[in-house]
């Protein structure tokens, strides 16, 4: 199988408190802080907290989606070893009655860089796990169900799930803790929503895309296979 | 390939005839074809003139006609009475090298060639 | 309320509509059914009091709409499916219990929300519609909604239903044990336009835009028990017996038989088989270059398409066929104004809630009693319609129209076109073959029963046209490549071993696929045509695996070509045993469709059925298949030197009498008695039907 080529994102270098890359990380040596590898911390003197960025992102393409939900169905399979739309870290929302390319939304998590969420966190169950690529994900054993990260999140709907069987939030880590798939999942191992979708509709990257974009996240991953069976390549934006 | 015959060596036609080639045949005399649209599906029209056949022979990438190639010829002889139209498509529908699609382009484009005669016959003078 | 376990929901919605009330039925109990039709079948028997009954619109009916362990599930192409059965209506002489099918999401919601199937029963007093939401049943009053076309109807209630959100996105239903659930999903409504309120046979139940279930005319069921729509909207999960199994097949199946859609090597036009086939979109051509691919809940790859120019969306097959020849030439040929008439009219028949599966046929029909003089303004039959302007935007309207508010030629026909030809003293129109009815009323599927004969076989031997592509699969591949000129990429006697070899142990030689004229009433064709009854009425109906991807017999997608069909890795049985753990082998499958049709054929029986009247209509005896929609019907054969070819069958009459015996034969395989076409007490024992018996003897139908 081709790997699509994204055609259309726009990666670029991530802003750390406005300050770029290297002049941040000189910052932190001066306050002898540790930047490498570790988890998220509040940088002193500041309400900023930091935190590694994801190693791996889900990007999406709208315009190929063809609404089968066959990724939701996985996404809690692979999670929670039942299939229910609900329970879904990846939510394709659709419209029969409208016209495309409005008539399908697809909500990923971002793996934002500055992740509100984990922010949010007053117990530290929503975290940078560096086990696992810096995945923002969510320990159940810590969490306490209060739902302030979903509150926290930026988009909507909300990329965070409220499991009420568990009383506990999930999200999306990239499919690393998935006892229910027989490969290695997380960054650098597999996406069940990415390996599973028909179209090629969702693709996973390293890099972050621009975070001040709500654009971003829609690349268009259709080429020449795409027209080839008769269907445009025409890049669309569309807020994800 | 086909040997067609020139348009010169064709019946001279005048505007009367032309109309009458061009007309609407009466109900018993139409003939059912129809249209494949790939990869599956068909849909079914009867054909009351000439130049309805005209439009549905030549296929496009989204759109093939269903005809019996000897059905078609029968009945532009015996029912339109095109009968230098038919002998002009007998050699096609017996030509073996051809396939079926390349069959009716090769009908189609008769058959657009006589109905472009006979338009501008039936726009002109009276013999 | 039971939890979901190994697939099943665990709970089966009956809706009495005569009290306007419900019970929850434990679905423990007829899970032995499998879902979908078994299930609904099981369920009819138990809950339908009369099955003499011969008219669907009747009170006493009984609709099941059915589930199955794999909706709601990432099985490819089951996920979306969904079964109805019911005594339909329109068929003739007898509106037989039947059977529909839908796709979309309808049925995967019903699972999410804790339901395997729905039993409607009795007539509402008014009009209503029924929410549920997870465990919650709400009966509505529909009169303000009764009158609305479908369309209207579905965004009416999604705007009812519509709670807004806690600011999350998602909206909060109660779940189970009283706590909140979430979703960000739109309820899945089922619902009739004007022609299901009126009673027509010609409505169609629809959801979302373009979902419909128009065979067997449950819609008018719906209208004739007040029932206008019902709605499901579910945040459970369904519980998956080795989900590990299910997400790897499912992945694996990508593997071997996904379109390669990244692919500009993927070949479009010479593909065979079915599971691995691009999307097929709709039929008329498109209006613009703007359009997506869209899909049912867990299919492989979509058949439907949703357009940025507001209208046409889901639209897809014989419902953007049937007016588009007329389109064309009406308009002069200009194929972009075809296509956007075909695609309006789809889209209006979706909205408005008609069938258009008969229109392909009849209005051919129509056109000639027109031009005979028999139909038009004070004539045999009245219209006040001019088919002269057939072929018209305005014309396709208002024949639409004529039909869903059953008025004019709509009025006439209302029961069906046969039943209409008769009451105007035109009979011999069918008889002769001019109206192309072949079996029990409804029309050729254009795969000429003369020709394609297991199909006309199978829609004569059940209760309608049987719509199942199995074989037909191959009648395409072989029929374009012949158009075209292209090499056969599978030769007749590679395909014959190909398809036969998914047959065993109902067939154990090609020659079951050999439809040479002195082959077509043997013991191996007639052994085909019980697995395809069987399969279909356990793995198409039951299961629910939908007819566009499956059975994939033979598959050019795959070395050897071989088809999915009961592969050991993808196959059928691989999903279901991963849902629900049963561990049944494919051919345990075709065993449970057996049974599930001897169960059909019992209540068949209470309903009048005889042998004497299994018949198609004489054309298909008196007459050959001189004139097709298809330039030739390719099929394999094989001569007195047993040399295999595809060879054109587009010449042929069927022999009543050979067709006897070939009955006399199938009836004595499936165990039914011969001399009437009953299930024999035995045969009713030998499948755990037992219970069945009783009610044959009292009306004297126990063989």
């Amino acid at each position: 199988m081709q790997t699509p080529e994204i055609k259309s994102s726009e990666c670029e270098e991530p802003k750390y408190g406005g300050m770029d890359r290297r002049t941040f990380l000189k910052t932190l040596a001066a306050a002898g802080i540790a930047a490498t590898g570790g988890a998220a911390f509040m940088l002193p003197g500041t309400n900023l907290m930091v935190m590694p960025n994801s190693k791996g992102y889900l990007v999406v393409d709208m315009a190929k989606c063809m609404g089968c939900v066959t990724c939701m169905m996985t996404c809690s399979m692979v999670h929670e070893g039942e299939s229910s739309l609900s329970l879904s870290r990846i939510q394709i929302q659709q419209s029969s009655f409208q016209n495309f390319p409005n008539d399908i939304h697809m909500a990923i998590c971002h793996q934002c860089e500055d992740a509100p969420c984990v922010n949010a966190c007053p117990v530290e169950a929503d975290h940078v796990d560096v086990l696992f690529g810096n995945v923002r994900s969510i320990d159940p054993d810590r969490c306490i169900g209060c739902t302030q990260c979903i509150d926290a999140c930026p988009w909507l709907p909300k990329r965070l799930q409220f499991n009420p069987k568990t009383k506990k939030v999930q999200k999306c880590d990239l499919c690393a803790n998935t006892p229910y798939l027989d490969e290695k999942g997380g960054p650098g191992g597999t996406q069940s929503c990415v390996k599973v979708c028909p179209t090629n509709a969702i693709a996973y990257v390293e890099k972050m895309p621009k975070q001040d974009d709500p654009y971003a996240y829609n690349v268009n991953l259709r080429g020449e296979g795409w027209t080839h069976i008769g269907m445009s390549d025409e890049d669309y934006k569309l807020e994800g | 390939m086909a040997n067609l015959r020139r348009e010169d060596e064709m019946e001279t036609i005048d505007k009367k005839r032309a109309r009458h080639l061009l007309r609407t045949l009466d109900f018993d005399d139409w003939m059912m074809i129809s249209v494949v649209f790939p990869p599956r599906s068909i849909s079914q029209k009867r054909m009351r003139s000439l130049e309805e056949m005209e439009l549905t022979l030549i296929p496009n990438e989204k759109m093939y006609p269903s005809i019996q190639p000897e059905k078609v010829l029968a009945w532009i002889e015996e029912k339109v009475g095109d009968k230098d139209l038919a002998a002009e498509l007998e050699p096609i529908v017996a030509d073996g090298s051809l396939n079926y699609l390349q069959k009716c382009v090769a009908l189609g484009k008769a058959v657009n060639r006589r109905c472009d005669m006979l338009r501008a016959a039936a726009g002109g003078e009276d013999a | 309320m039971e939890e979901s376990k190994n697939g099943f929901a665990g709970n089966i919605l009956h809706l009495n509509l005569t009290t306007l009330d419900y019970e929850v039925i434990p679905t423990k109990k007829y899970e032995e059914w499998g879902g979908g039709n078994g299930l609904g079948t099981a369920l009819f028997w138990d809950y339908c009091q009369d099955k003499t009954i011969t008219d669907g619109r009747n009170a006493e009916n009984v609709i099941v709409i059915a589930t199955s362990p794999l909706n709601g599930t990432s099985t490819p192409s089951a996920g979306g499916r969904c079964e109805l059965v019911g005594v339909g209506c329109g068929h003739y002489p007898i509106g037989w219990f039947t059977r529909s099918n839908i796709g979309g999401r309808f049925s995967s919601h019903m699972k999410f929300a804790g339901w395997d199937a729905v039993v409607i029963s009795g007539k509402a007093p008014y009009p209503v519609w029924v929410e549920v939401e997870n465990g919650k049943v709400v009966y509505h009053d529909a009169g303000s909604l009764w009158g609305e076309n479908a369309r209207k109807t579905q965004l009416r209630i999604l705007s009812a239903l519509d709670k807004g959100n806690n600011g999350w996105g998602w909206q909060p239903l109660p779940g189970k044990k009283d706590e909140t659930s979430y979703t960000t999903q739109k309820p899945a409504v089922l619902c009739i336009g004007p022609a299901g309120e009126k009673q027509s046979t010609h409505a169609a139940l629809v959801h979302d835009a373009g979902s419909t279930s128009a065979q067997g005319g449950f819609a008018a069921v719906f209208g004739a028990k007040n029932l206008k729509a019902i709605s499901f909207l579910g945040t459970g999960s369904i519980d998956i017996h080795d989900p590990k199994k299910l997400v790897s097949a499912r992945f694996r199946v990508k593997e071997r038989y996904g379109v390669k859609v990244d692919d500009p090597t993927t070949d479009m036009q010479s593909w065979w088989g079915w599971l691995s086939r691009p999307g097929t979109l709709s039929f008329a051509g498109t209006v613009s270059d703007h359009y997506r691919i869209q899909a049912c809940a867990g299919c492989i790859m979509g058949c439907r398409t949703r357009f940025d120019v507001g209208y046409g969306n889901e639209t897809k097959c014989q419902a953007t066929s049937w007016y588009a020849h007329f389109a064309l030439h009406y308009y002069k040929g200009d194929k972009k104004k075809m296509s956007e008439v075909a695609l309006k009219l789809a889209d209006y028949c979706n909205d408005i809630g008609i069938n258009t599966y008969t229109f392909a046929k009849s209005v051919h029909w129509l056109e000639r009693l027109w031009h005979k003089g028999l139909l038009g303004k004070g004539k045999t039959i009245h219209t006040d319609l001019n088919f002269d302007e057939l072929g018209s935007e305005k014309f396709g309207f208002e024949f639409v129209d004529a039909f869903a508010y059953r008025k004019d030629i709509g009025e006439f026909f209302a029961d069906g076109f046969v039943q209409g030809a008769i009451k105007a003293g035109l009979e011999s129109e069918w008889k002769e073959g001019h109206l192309d009815y072949c079996y029990w009323g409804v029309p050729s599927h254009g795969y000429d029963a003369r020709a394609e004969v297991e199909w006309g076989y199978a829609s004569i031997l059940t209760d309608r046209d049987v719509n199942s592509h199995d074989f037909n699969a191959m009648f395409w591949a072989v029929t374009l490549a012949t158009m075209r000129g292209l090499p056969y990429q599978i030769e007749a006697h590679e395909i014959a071993k190909l398809i036969t070899d998914k047959l065993k142990p109902y067939v154990d030689t090609t020659n079951a696929i050999n439809y040479a004229d002195d082959n077509i009433y043997s013991d191996d064709v007639m052994n085909l045509t019980r697995w395809y009854i069987h399969y279909n009425r356990f793995w198409k109906n039951t299961a629910l695996f939908c007819d566009l991807r499956w059975a994939d017999l033979f598959d050019s997608s795959n070395p050897g070509n071989i088809g999915a069909t009961a592969d050991p890795e993808v196959g059928e049985q691989v999903y279901w045993n991963a849902v629900t753990g049963e561990g049944i082998s494919f051919v345990d499958g075709l065993s449970r469709g057996h049974r599930i049709f001897v169960l059909q054929n019992a209540i068949w029986a209470l309903q009048g059925r005889h042998r004497d009247m299994v018949y198609m209509a004489d054309y298909i005896y008196d007459k050959k298949a001189e004139h097709s929609e298809f330039p030739f019907f390719m099929w394999p054969t094989k001569d007195e030197n047993g040399t295999w070819r595809y060879t054109d069958l587009m010449h042929r009459k069927l022999d009543r009498a050979q067709f006897d015996d070939f009955k006399t034969r199938f009836y004595k395989a499936e165990g039914l008695d011969p001399e009437t076409g009953w299930p024999t007490s035995e045969t009713l024992d030998k499948l755990g039907l037992g219970f069945v018996k009783e009610e044959l003897k009292q009306h004297g139908k126990l063989a």
